[in-house]
């Protein structure tokens, strides 16, 4: 299963799929963690997937889910995200540029004064060249461009339960070169392009999800029978289905999304995609029963990305609300 | 009931008041030689307790209890609730091990082994599940040879809770392979600390609060404690798991007013207000959905809940407690999401921890299987 509609696309996935496969599987974010990695990630694949072009300012928005649905499979570290939106925020380039973007809602603890700049969950912020501080006034964004060890420049990483790399930045922007404005329809448009690719990570993350819990009903017997025999649980896979069925709908038709429902198509893909990653993650270590409590095991990294990943680029509530305003009610 | 609010006033030590966590059966200190929870107030209050057998208030003194009713027992509690005081002890031996064992141990097996529980000097933690046999409890395989007095056990348990720092084990083995395989079954206390019981732990996702696996290589336990009598130990097996699910459903029934503070106080920090109603009415009404399921669950556990034979119900209360925790804690983490999602974070390993509560004691759907089949008549 997988975004592609095309036979590029499909070539895409199958080449992505084959490389996250090889050299990300899930299991390396425990080695991360036990190692305390900081960057968690595979420079060597990353020279890899850039090689290859995934970085290609060519690439449709389409393409990049495409991609980003086969790594949010493995639940894969690699910067794919953030060099995407940076991106599209300050053109192409050669350096590791991470976004440490507004909130999508302020919340108090998120303190931002005029003079500091304070950002949570910035992937990447601890291996990137560039932080790019993003501040919205009125009717545009400046873009602040620090690079790694600026003087103004705090960086703390977080152990995020999701063992992803993020961390949270703070920066005096009183000592900051002037920043570079853009317009909030065009920074508005960046940060959609990057919630739907976003949106294609959390549905890759959701199918692999229940593909592992189809295999563990399809293995798992007790009562002298396969689990998955018993119509209670039949049930519930065939649900979990329906929401795939969706959610994959959703994220579709955000990939390719033009200038006009971009926004509402965002809104309605990150909302779905939020439910739906949840959901199957929590059904997921339910029918794996005690197995699936443990660390040891895959499926519970991929409740906790999915917990995470609801709250990166705007929760349920948020985008829902949103999707009331953009539909005029 | 005057001597005894003084009696607390003397000598609840002050450190531990207004520090319950309200979390019920399983909220406190859980004792045992190997205590890894201890603090000098902890154990200054169990002691106290212990020498007024006020840990176990119903049992008889002969068995290191207080001999008081259950109404005498229920006001006691309440007198520690209104001052945020912990139990003074905790645990599988005092849940669920001691009132099987008051029903169906011998009398040399209560006189030799509930004073242990009572006074907390032994920890027990529960030997059901093995790798096989989960849901379908009955067919575990653990061997369990009798020589004379002896017992002699063979065999793997898994997921035991907190065996790495327990002294004994309540294990289920077999003693038949004829007949239905609950025929086969027998209820056993055994020692862990001997050379034929290998202890590994196993790594929880919430990276907390580990449990074991636990390798029997001719183990020995003593044929005086089997309970229940051989081959008949599934009786004791499904008496005990009614009263582990109370207890499981119970864990969030008995302190609604710090609950109610706790996801309200983590409302007001997240839309940063001090008081009035919630300006923000999703939320709003997602916290009030859940005090109230959360008071509907109190309510059905003083109504139903208390008894000395828990039957069926005790699936009610098992389905809907652990359902309206993992709410509560996936509500708790939505309102602190913004500042949190960190590992380490309590709010963080609650939630993960409490999605073992539809799989432990019995998954959620077995126990809606037993609802429909021996509830409501509804046979396969
Ligand atoms: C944190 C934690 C602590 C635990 N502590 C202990 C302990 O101290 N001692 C102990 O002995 N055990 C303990 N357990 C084990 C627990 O009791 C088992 O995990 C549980 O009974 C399920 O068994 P299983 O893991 O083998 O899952 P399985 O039985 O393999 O179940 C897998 C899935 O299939 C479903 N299923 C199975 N049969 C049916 C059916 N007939 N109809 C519909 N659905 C079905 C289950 O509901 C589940 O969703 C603990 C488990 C956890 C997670």
């Amino acid at each position: 299963m997988s975004l592609a509609n095309t036979d590029e696309e499909r070539q895409m996935a199958e080449l992505a799929t084959r490389l996250f496969a090889d050299h990300a599987p899930p299991s390396r974010l425990r080695r991360y963690r036990d190692e305390h990695d900081a960057h968690a990630y595979d420079r060597g694949l990353w020279a890899k997937l850039v090689e290859l072009g995934f970085l290609d300012s060519a690439l449709s928005l389409a393409e990049r889910c495409v991609l980003a649905e086969a790594a949010g499979s493995v639940l894969a570290t690699e910067p794919l995200g953030v060099s995407w939106f940076a991106m599209d925020l300050m053109g192409p380039g050669e350096r590791l540029v991470t976004v440490a973007h507004e909130p999508m809602s302020r919340r108090p603890g998120v303190v931002s004064s005029l003079d500091h700049l304070v950002r949570r969950n910035v992937a990447h912020a601890v291996s990137a060249d560039v932080t790019l501080f993003t501040q919205m006034k009125g009717d545009e964004v400046s873009l602040f461009e620090v690079a790694a060890g600026h003087e103004a420049l705090k960086v703390e990483a977080q152990q995020r339960v999701d063992l992803h790399p993020a961390a949270i930045v703070c920066v005096d922007s009183t000592r900051l070169p002037p920043p570079v404005s853009l317009s909030a329809k065009a920074y508005d448009r960046a940060l959609d392009r990057a919630t739907v690719v976003l949106c294609a990570e959390m549905l890759g993350g959701a199918q692999r999800a229940f593909e592992l819990t189809l295999d563990y009903l399809k293995t798992r017997r007790q009562f002298g029978v396969l689990i998955g025999s018993f119509q209670a649980l039949q049930h519930r896979a065939a649900r979990l289905f329906v929401e795939l069925a969706l959610t994959r709908s959703a994220v579709s038709a955000a990939a390719r999304a033009d200038e006009s429902t971009l926004a509402v198509l965002t809104s309605v893909a990150k909302a779905r995609c939020g439910e739906t990653f949840l959901r199957v993650a929590e059904e997921a270590i339910q029918l794996h029963g005690g197995i699936g409590m443990t660390d040891e095991h895959d499926i519970g990294l991929y409740l906790k990305r999915a917990m995470v990943t609801e709250h990166l680029l705007g929760n349920g509530d948020e985008h829902r609300r949103r999707f009331a305003t953009l539909s005029g009610f | 009931m005057d001597e005894i609010v003084k009696w607390l006033d003397e000598n609840a030590p002050t450190e531990l008041l207004g520090t319950s966590r309200g979390g019920g059966a399983f909220d406190g200190y859980w004792g045992g030689r190997r205590a890894v929870d201890s603090t000098p107030a902890r154990l200054r209050w169990l002691e106290v307790c212990a020498s007024r057998g006020l840990c176990a208030p119903t049992w008889l003194p002969a068995y290191g209890g207080a001999g008081l009713s259950r109404e005498e027992a229920a006001r006691f509690e309440a007198l520690l609730r209104e001052r945020g005081l912990p139990p003074p002890l905790v645990g599988f031996g005092l849940a669920m091990l001691g009132p099987v064992l008051l029903e169906f141990g011998t009398e040399d097996q209560k006189r030799r082994h509930l004073p242990g529980i009572a006074s907390g000097q032994i920890r027990w933690c529960q030997g059901y599940s093995e790798p096989e046999a989960g849901s379908d409890l009955a067919a575990l395989a653990c061997k369990a040879e009798i020589h004379d007095e002896e017992i002699v056990l063979t065999g793997q348990k898994v997921w035991t809770s907190h065996a790495d720092v327990c002294d004994c084990m309540f294990a289920l083995v077999r003693t038949s392979t004829k007949g239905r395989k609950q025929e086969g079954i027998s209820f056993v206390l055994v020692d862990l600390e001997q050379s034929g019981v290998e202890r590994r732990r196993i790594r929880l996702i919430s990276g907390a609060s580990p449990f074991c696996e636990v390798f029997f290589d001719e183990a020995r336990a003593k044929l005086s404690d089997l309970v229940g009598g051989r081959d008949q130990g599934w009786t004791v097996a499904k008496a005990l798991l009614g009263h582990e699910r109370t207890a499981i459903g119970s864990a969030i029934g008995s302190q609604l007013v710090s609950l109610e503070k706790a996801l309200v106080g983590a409302a007001r920090q997240h839309l940063g207000v001090d008081d009035g109603p919630l300006p923000d009415g999703l939320l709003r009404d997602a916290i009030a959905r859940c005090l109230i399921d959360e008071r509907c669950l109190a309510l059905t556990i003083s109504r139903v809940g208390q008894s000395d034979r828990p039957g069926p119900e005790s699936s009610v209360l098992k389905i809907a407690g652990s359902e309206i925790k993992q709410r509560r804690h996936a509500l708790m983490m939505r309102l602190t999401a913004g500042e949190g999602l960190g590992a380490d974070d309590d709010v963080t390993r609650d939630w993960l921890r409490s999605r073992a509560n539809t799989i432990e004691g019995g998954t959620t759907e077995i126990q809606l299987n037993i609802i429909a089949q021996r509830v409501l008549g509804l046979s396969t």
